[in-house]
């Protein structure tokens, strides 16, 4: 695993597959519970990004096995109170790598926009 | 249904334990995503959604599993690189034979015949049960007869033997020609590579200067060129228009090089000659039996009509699938079968045995893994992922092996088995591999996997894997016994082979086969169209063999003993018939044969004399002892005796000389007539006796050849020595394969005996300490170690005796001058096991004895 190695370099991860992404940059604005990333990736994409099920659970399960992320102790979710879910919470390796990623697409995206592929905000 | 509900189903898709996990998570997820859902069309999106994310991320899961088990499984056989070479080497050498021996079953009993619905097209026999004949090919009035008369096929056809001598177009060659009928084609359902087929027409006489090349000649002898088809080639001398292209493997033969118009003169046949193969196709609906009665009511008719001809003969049916592959091969096949299935059985029973030893140790490990929350189900995945891993490699291995095996069959079988020609690693044979190598990683996987699941925490922790007692040990024993019990059956099968073998290569052949090289001759008829052309050849070409260096004589004959061909029998009359010779004569064999062939190979003469060159006018003859007695059971004395052939002709005995097997070494002689031939040299077979290694003789021969006709090819030249070998051929594969199956097999279960002793003596050292100190003595601790895998190899002993005895009446017929319940071979096989098992007890146990109880009860 990844994150036991002190010599890590994030980029080695890179590119992040899009809902891994989406996931820590959810994750990187306060500890959340799945439905709760869903619904920011959802918020943070204009409803353009809706994470499924699957989806979510299979790259969370994929984000703790690399250290990216780790679990907290159960909470009542504040919205259904009855409900206990579980929350996770962005680890610095898993910032690290965000960070990389971001950078990543920015670097990306200032190629295309010398292209004039990518239109200037008004 | 309740959306949720169905969710929660498609939920199991996922790992169980990717399920315990998370499952309430995404139901609670999918439950607040649906109600957020409002409108029938926004949830059916949300279903299109959502089944394929399922399906997609469930596969996934699966896939990053297995692909972590594997690496796990990987890192801790590396970490038992001991147990891990022995699983995959015993697990090769099984997977590897039962490959090799399932492409021989693949390859001439599997693989469907060339023929449209072969189960329709049966093989037409002659029979005469009043003769003692119970096959025989079929004479060509006949066949027009059954044309004519017989309903119950859609067609019949015929098949007659040419020798040829290909020439014109570089090198003379000898090539083996079949003349069938014109319909032949269409009756088989044989589709040509290219080109087309006879016409009806080309089956009249005078149209049928055409031929049909296999694709192996067109291949060898024009390279593959197209050009052919148009082309006309010289066969004996004659020109013929090739126009088509056929391909090699043609179902009944892979070894015809030309396929020829057949045409039947009527005029100049004779009914009784029996010459010919005939295949037929049964109308839709005719059941064998039918066709068979129906056919034999023709052949009565023709028995009234022809009297003279036909007496007794009537006609046998037999699907081309029972004719191609005969009984005996198929029992050879079905043996050898047995025998590596169960030499597999014995790999898996020995790697299971390693298996769960492993599996006891590792319980700890287990045990841990428990108690940090892993399910006993993923436990056993990871198990049976282990197990996999371990077959696919051994697996792998095998096929490597499989194929070198196959290869070597390849040289040995072709000779001996029907359908053979091709035999390779082809993707049927991978698929069986594959199918093997996975049942066998499932089904060993089973064994640790059945001690995991009732791993529990508690003693496994406790215990930490010290205990030899339960199911493990229990298991591992009947393991053991399995094993011998295998071990027993097929060591008994090889040497009761073995001893086969052996007989057989000390049979008398009834000549002196050392020092002897054999050559076919086979003149064409359009060039040597004249008795004395083909005589005149011969007499050149044998004084001209005399004059070279190291050879003492030379002669020839119609066919060579031994030399795979010449099935040529002949009834024979006494003109004084004693009372018991039957008025239709007696069935022996007849060889033509010059005045100094029987010299040459040195037949023993018991009475008269043998030929000289003056008896050629003469109609002298020279009978075998054996039918000498057939024909005149009352011992009086044959010589000057006539007797009348088949033929008509009446000839003189002149000697008597010892029996001859002709055919196989395996064979009762019946007898047989030697007289010169009246006439016809022109396929002759050449034997030359030699005081050199025959085979230095070979470029001379070709020379001597060379020199009287540069258009005459050599055919078949072969030591006397090499014939009887390749005699042998079959029964030395057969021994040389099941033996080595029995060895490995007996080695597997010392190995397991050994090793399940080894393993109590390591498992239980405390206890046996505690006997020691109580005042057992070192032996008591051996016998207490090795008692339960002594017990269980005699047992396993004893149900192997008892298997083979009621298994081995299937090899009887691979069996020569050995009785399959053999009782010196059983009491060999009881005595020779019972040492190795006992060896296999006793030098592990020896570690008990060893144990200092100060020591080990100290340890602990």
């Amino acid at each position: 695993m990844p994150s036991r190695h002190s010599d890590f370099e994030p980029e080695s991860l890179l590119p992040l597959p899009q809902a891994a992404f989406h996931i820590l940059v959810a994750l990187a604005q306060g500890d959340r519970h799945g439905y709760a990333i869903m619904q920011d990736v959802a918020a943070g994409t204009d409803g353009n990004l809706k994470l499924n099920p699957g989806t979510l659970y299979t790259t969370i399960r994929r984000l703790l096995e690399q250290g990216l992320v780790i679990e907290l102790d159960e909470r009542p979710d504040p919205e259904e109170d009855d409900e206990r879910r579980r929350y996770y919470r962005l680890t610095a390796i898993g910032r690290e790598v965000a960070k990389a990623e971001a950078a990543r697409i920015q670097q990306t995206l200032a190629f295309a926009r010398q292209a004039g592929l990518v239109q200037k905000r008004g | 249904m309740r959306p949720d509900k169905f969710y929660s189903i498609l939920l199991r898709l996922y790992p169980a334990a990717f399920r315990d996990e998370y499952e309430r998570e995404m139901r609670l997820a999918f439950k607040r995503r649906y109600r957020e859902t409002d409108g029938l069309v926004k949830r059916a999106f949300l279903w299109l959604a959502i089944l394929p994310d399922t399906f997609t991320t469930a596969a996934r899961e699966h896939f990053d599993m297995l692909m972590h088990d594997i690496r796990y499984s990987l890192r801790t056989l590396r970490k038992s690189p001991t147990f891990t070479a022995a699983v995959v080497l015993t697990l090769a050498l099984g997977i590897g034979a039962t490959t090799a021996i399932f492409s021989l079953i693949h390859t001439v009993l599997l693989r469907p015949l060339p023929y449209i619905q072969s189960d329709r097209v049966v093989r037409v026999f002659e029979t005469n049960a009043s003769l003692n004949i119970p096959r025989f090919s079929a004479s060509a009035l006949n066949f027009l007869s059954w044309q004519e008369q017989s309903r119950s096929f859609e067609g019949l056809a015929a098949i007659s033997g040419v020798a040829g001598n290909l020439t014109g177009d570089g090198e003379p060659q000898r090539v083996i020609a079949d003349a069938v009928s014109t319909n032949f084609w269409t009756m088989t359902g044989i589709r040509l590579v290219a080109g087309r087929t006879f016409t009806a027409e080309e089956g009249k006489s005078g149209n049928d200067r055409v031929a049909i090349m296999s694709e192996g000649l067109w291949r060898q002898r024009y390279g593959g060129d197209s050009g052919i088809i148009g082309r006309t080639i010289l066969l004996n001398s004659e020109p013929r228009i090739v126009i088509g292209i056929a391909p090699q493997d043609m179902g009944h033969t892979a070894r015809t090089d030309l396929w020829l118009p057949y045409v039947i003169n009527p005029a100049q046949e004779n009914r009784g000659n029996h010459v010919i193969t005939v295949v037929g196709r049964l109308r839709e609906g005719v059941t064998l039996a039918q066709a068979d009665a129906e056919l034999n009511t023709v052949a009565e008719r023709l028995e009234q009509e022809f009297p003279q001809s036909n007496k007794g003969w009537r006609v046998r049916l037999l699907t081309v699938k029972d004719w191609i592959v005969d009984a005996d091969s198929r029992t050879s096949l079905y043996v050898l079968m047995a025998a590596v299935g169960l030499l597999l059985a014995a790999a898996c029973a020995n790697i299971a045995a390693l298996l769960v030893t492993r599996a006891t140790g590792r319980s700890h490990e287990f045990g841990v893994r428990l108690a940090l929350g892993a399910g006993s189900g993923r436990l056993i995945r990871q198990l049976t992922t282990e197990s996999l891993v371990l077959a696919s490699i051994g697996g792998g291995f095998g096929v490597l092996i499989g194929a070198g095996a196959i290869r070597w069959l390849a040289t040995k079988v072709p000779n001996q088995l029907p359908r053979s020609t091709n035999l390779n690693l082809d993707w049927p044979v991978l698929v069986f591999a594959l199918v093997l190598t996975t049942t066998v990683g499932i089904l060993f996987g089973l064994a640790p996997s059945w001690s995991a699941r009732k791993a529990d925490i508690q003693t496994t922790l406790r215990e930490s894997g010290r205990s030899s007692t339960g199911a493990g040990a229990m298991l591992r024993l009947m393991l053991v016994g399995g094993q011998v019990t295998i071990a027993t059956v097929l060591v008994v099968a090889a040497l009761l082979l073995i001893q086969s073998f052996e007989r057989l290569q000390k049979v008398e052949v009834g000549f002196e086969p050392d020092h002897l090289l054999t050559v076919v001759m086979n003149l064409p008829a359009a060039k040597y169209d004249t008795p004395d052309k083909g005589q005149n050849f011969f007499n050149t070409l044998l004084s001209d063999i005399r004059a070279l260096p190291g050879v003492v004589s030379a002669g020839v004959t119609s066919s060579i003993p031994m030399g795979g061909r010449g099935y040529t029998g002949m009834s024979i009359v006494p003109i004084q018939r004693p009372a018991d010779v039957p008025e239709q004569g007696i069935q022996a064999f007849w060889r033509w044969v010059n005045s100094e062939y029987l010299r040459t190979i040195k037949v023993p003469l018991k009475l008269g004399r043998l030929f000289d060159a003056s008896d050629l006018q003469q109609q002298a003859i020279i009978l075998s002892e054996s039918l000498v007695r057939r024909l005149w059971p009352d011992g009086s004395n044959p010589l000057d005796r006539q007797v009348r052939l088949a033929n008509g002709v009446i000839y003189t005995v002149i000697g008597v000389v010892g029996d001859i097997r002709l055919q196989a070494l395996t064979e009762e002689p019946i007898g047989t007539m030697y007289f010169q031939p009246p006439g016809g040299w022109r396929a002759l077979s050449v034997v030359i006796r030699t005081t050199v290694p025959p085979e230095n003789l070979t470029p001379g021969l070709r020379d001597v050849v060379k020199r009287i006709d540069p258009h005459q090819p050599l055919f078949d030249v072969r030591t006397m020595d090499r014939i009887m070998e390749s005699n042998a051929e079959r029964p030395r594969v057969q021994t040389t394969l099941l033996t080595a199956f029995a060895t490995l097999a007996l080695l597997l279960g010392a190995v397991g005996i050994a090793g399940v002793v080894a393993y109590t003596v390591e498992r239980r050292t405390r206890d046996l300490a505690v006997r020691l100190a109580l005042g057992a003595t070192r032996a008591q601790a051996m016998s207490n170690a090795a008692r339960g895998a002594w017990i269980a190899s005699i047992t396993g002993l004893v149900l192997g005796l008892l298997g083979a005895w009621g298994l081995n009446r299937w090899l009887t017929s691979m069996l020569f001058e050995v009785r399959p319940d053999d009782p010196f071979t059983f009491t060999a096989v009881a005595a020779a096991l019972m040492a190795v098992s006992f060896a296999a007890c006793w030098l592990p146990a020896r570690r008990a004895a060893r144990i200092d109880p100060a020591i080990a009860l100290k340890h602990d």
